[in-house]
């Protein structure tokens, strides 16, 4: 635990000039319908480094989600350049897992074949990741309900099948939309910790969308501070807080200033009127 | 245990209330002196099916058979184009509009062309049962088969899934409530053109024996096939009932009964 950002300027991401492992160069997104058409996003810079942990944090209609889309290769950009590891996106990567806003678990599968559907999707043989999709279960604290069923499960524990699923084929890029948005505080402070771990122990990049600041810096490497109409990147803030950070760590005052400095960016951008 | 218990109670009550309503039927009968090719009372009725068991039930195999060979092809065809039409833009412009044009159509008033055309054998019954049944199974899976979750294909998508994979392990599964609802009311729709092509083509059925009973005023043997069909018709509708649970546990309509 260093010093604060708000005593000193802030840095742009690290490698602005050489490209990242997941590099976003001025990227234009417009939405053209009849009646016209709505940029959502413009102008979006990142450079992200292998390993690294992104949280970006923006209000509703700040185009995150659509940037992560874009990201995803589940939407073309309109205009600049998108790549992973030199590779430009114009389809969904094959190293890479989503995890969703919802867990979009297919009901009529038991948790097990849940995990093991994106080696089916992949035209991989199921059996040869029976063993890592167990492991896997049991790493979330799933290992005893494996042939149970979606609707048997709580919230959270179907949106950790979820992140199994998403985990399975070892990808390097993990995309995760607002994951923890639907679940209570107590599991969604759980979930924090086990992907905190879970980073910890695979050294992923992970681009994490949250409408939440303190979860964005709990979690984050870098906050990304987005704003909208359209959806831009304000800034990215670096997170120089010591790892593992514990749960009670959000109450310390280094912590407390970063989440302090973030709301006063959107009080400045106009997104909080108190 | 609770769930089996009100259900037989439920039974019991259904039997009861179908009892006491056939006593009803049977006094009115005999005290009003209805006349038997009017309205037969019910015990003349069991005489009419006893006398003739083995022919009867012959006859209902007959019916029970084409309403079976007719549903089973409105199953495959009605599913197989609905895949088509959901996955070609061009079928679901073209097929999908004339189906649902042809729809409108009575189809029972097809039933005498089919006999210019398939003869007077099964053929043109099997035929008008599957034109019947075909269509709330074709829409009913089109529906189900569209109405799939987008963001859970775009989960497929990112698992570089590829269309059939989409189709087999998402879409069909995700449909098959949908194609079930569609499936029930085929069933009934098939007995229904089974009939109307034993009417129309003759030859066998209990819709050829309403038919000739009809011509010699033997109104008992009407009723006899009338309860046979009645018959028919519900247990082949439970049938396709039991096999919905079994295979749709994971459905929230079925969660109630599990």
């Amino acid at each position: 635990m260093r010093c604060l950002p708000t005593d000193r300027p802030l840095e742009p991401g690290p490698a602005a000039s050489t490209p990242g492992f997941l590099d976003i160069q001025r990227v234009d997104k417009v939405y053209a319908s009849g009646r016209g058409s709505l940029q959502a996003l413009e102008d979006i810079n990142l450079s992200i480094a292998e390993g690294e942990f992104i949280s970006i944090v923006g209000p509703s209609g700040c185009g995150k989600s659509t940037l992560l889309k874009c990201i995803a290769g589940l939407e073309p950009i309109s205009a600049g350049r998108l790549t992973l590891d030199g590779q430009v996106i114009d389809a969904p990567p094959r190293n890479m897992g989503v995890v969703f806003q919802r867990d979009l678990l297919l009901e009529w599968r038991n948790i097990l074949d849940n995990v093991l559907v994106a080696a089916e999707f992949h035209d991989l043989r199921k059996r040869d990741f029976e063993a890592r999709a167990r492991e896997l279960l049991a790493l979330f604290g799933l290992g005893d309900f494996l042939d149970r069923y979606p609707r048997e499960l709580s919230g959270g524990m179907r949106q950790r099948v979820s992140i199994c699923r998403a985990l399975l084929l070892d990808p390097q890029l993990l995309l995760m939309d607002e994951p923890f948005g639907a679940l209570d505080p107590f599991t969604r402070d759980e979930l924090n910790a086990e992907l905190q771990r879970t980073w910890l122990a695979t050294g992923k990049t992970v681009v994490f969308i949250t409408h939440s600041i303190p979860e964005a810096v709990y979690l984050g490497s870098r906050v990304v501070i987005m704003a909208r109409g359209p959806g831009r990147i304000d800034q990215a803030v670096p997170v120089d807080i010591d790892r593992p950070r514990g749960l009670d760590l959000r109450e310390t005052p280094a912590f407390v200033a970063y989440v302090k400095h973030i709301r006063n960016r959107f009080r400045q951008l106009g997104i909080y009127k108190d | 245990m609770k769930y089996v218990w009100s259900n037989l109670t439920q039974r019991w009550e259904m039997l009861l209330t179908t009892a006491v309503l056939l006593v009803i039927w049977e006094i009115c009968v005999h005290a009003l002196g209805i006349r038997g090719f009017l309205l037969p009372a019910p015990s003349t009725i069991v005489a009419h099916f006893l006398a003739s068991p083995a022919y009867l039930l012959r006859q209902s195999l007959d019916t029970l058979v084409t309403t079976a060979m007719g549903f089973g092809l409105a199953v495959l065809l009605g599913i197989g184009a609905a895949v088509g039409i959901v996955y070609s833009r061009f079928l679901d412009r073209t097929l999908y509009s004339l189906l649902v044009a042809l729809n409108a159509v009575p189809k029972v008033a097809l039933a005498p062309l089919f006999v210019i055309w398939l003869g007077t054998e099964a053929a043109p019954k099997v035929a008008i049962a599957m034109l019947i049944a075909i269509f709330p199974i074709l829409i009913d899976t089109v529906l189900g088969l569209k109405s799939v979750d987008p963001d859970m294909l775009a989960m497929a998508r990112v698992n570089q899934a590829s269309k059939a994979k989409v189709l087999w392990k998402i879409r069909f599964p995700s449909a098959l409530p949908s194609i079930f609802a569609g499936m029930k009311v085929g069933i009934s729709f098939a007995l229904v053109g089974t009939i109307v092509g034993e009417f129309v083509a003759g030859g066998s059925g209990l819709g050829h024996v309403i038919l000739v009973a009809q011509g010699s005023f033997d109104t008992p043997t009407v009723f006899v096939a009338l309860a046979l069909l009645c018959v028919l018709g519900v247990v082949s509708f439970k049938l396709i009932e039991i096999i919905e649970r079994r295979l749709l546990t994971w459905h929230a309509s079925q969660m109630g009964l599990h």
